[in-house]
């Protein structure tokens, strides 16, 4: 073997081994994020709501495009009639979807932080926002109270409810206050999101840690 | 599919679901393509699509910018009264 085939083989099996490293990285990257989101660790409670809690369609848009994309590139890659290969160039008229997609996603985060109506909106707020990890069967009290209303404002009527996946109970206590008990036995680490909600006010939320 | 007003009412909101509708078509069919697609290149996007679908966007846009208008224009109006 010359000394120029030699070399030429080596950096063939750096590229080898170096493929093989990216490979396993990328695949317990996607796994860690995919367990992460199964136990719950990642929140994506919110992935396609405004600040508000309501949907957002501009962000449920970008999402399935880019879904749509990746997975589509996917089935060309693996599915080309001569075996796997990377397609030669990616369309102009997919870059402008995406551009579509991303500038309304970014028009409307625009229009939706321009908008001083939300932020004078009356609203409900919970007390002690974050629980720090809340033992198998453990309670905590949580309170309500009102925002941007005038001094003197009743309580409305207020609906207590828990973001899915719903672990654990949630009981009114009194018409401003909600006791939430954590599930018995234990279902694991996870975080749950606690809703309150009324007509005419913003919903209130609060985050609970289960150990 | 509803948009919140200040009153608390959550209506049908018509621009959101001809955005959802749109994104829909424009996903099934792009799919559809790609599945059928046996060349190793990447399907296109007809253009007659990208422009319904850039039209639905500015509606959907325009629909959402009016409504933090009201909001706002009501909320002046109310504190003003």
């Amino acid at each position: 073997m010359t000394f120029k085939a030699f070399i030429d083989n080596s950096y063939d099996l750096l590229a080898f081994f170096s493929g093989v490293v990216l490979l396993f990285f990328a695949g317990g990257l996607a796994w860690t994020i995919l367990w992460r989101m199964w136990t719950n660790k990642i929140n994506l409670s919110l992935l396609v709501s405004e600040k508000t809690g309501e949907a957002s369609m501009s962000r449920l848009q970008l999402l399935i495009f880019t879904f749509v994309i990746g997975l589509s590139l996917f089935v060309i890659v693996v599915g080309a009639a001569e075996g796997p290969r990377f397609p030669a160039a990616f369309p102009p008229e997919i870059l402008t979807l995406l551009g579509i997609s991303g500038s309304s996603y970014l028009v409307s985060k625009a229009i939706q932080s321009g908008s001083t109506a939300t932020a004078t909106r009356p609203r409900l707020t919970i007390s002690s926002t974050t629980v720090g990890s809340l033992a198998p069967g453990a309670s905590a009290d949580f309170s309500l109270r009102l925002m941007n209303v005038p001094s003197g404002t009743a309580i409305p009527n207020v609906t207590w409810s828990l973001d899915a996946p719903s672990l654990g109970t949630i009981t009114p206590i009194s018409p401003d206050k909600a006791r939430y008990q954590a599930p018995m036995p234990s279902e694991g680490p996870a975080t749950v999101n606690l809703r309150a909600q009324a007509t005419g006010f913003e919903d209130g939320t609060a985050t609970i840690s289960l150990s | 599919m509803a948009e919140k007003r200040t009153d608390g009412s959550r209506p049908i909101s018509a621009v959101r679901v001809q955005l959802l509708i749109m994104t829909l078509a424009t996903t099934m069919q792009y799919l559809l393509t790609a599945i059928r697609t046996r060349s190793g290149e990447m399907p296109t996007i007809p253009d007659s699509m990208l422009e319904l679908l850039g039209l639905s966007n500015a509606i959907y846009l325009g629909g959402k910018g009016w409504t933090v208008l009201r909001d706002r224009l009501t909320s002046i109006w109310e504190t003003r009264r």
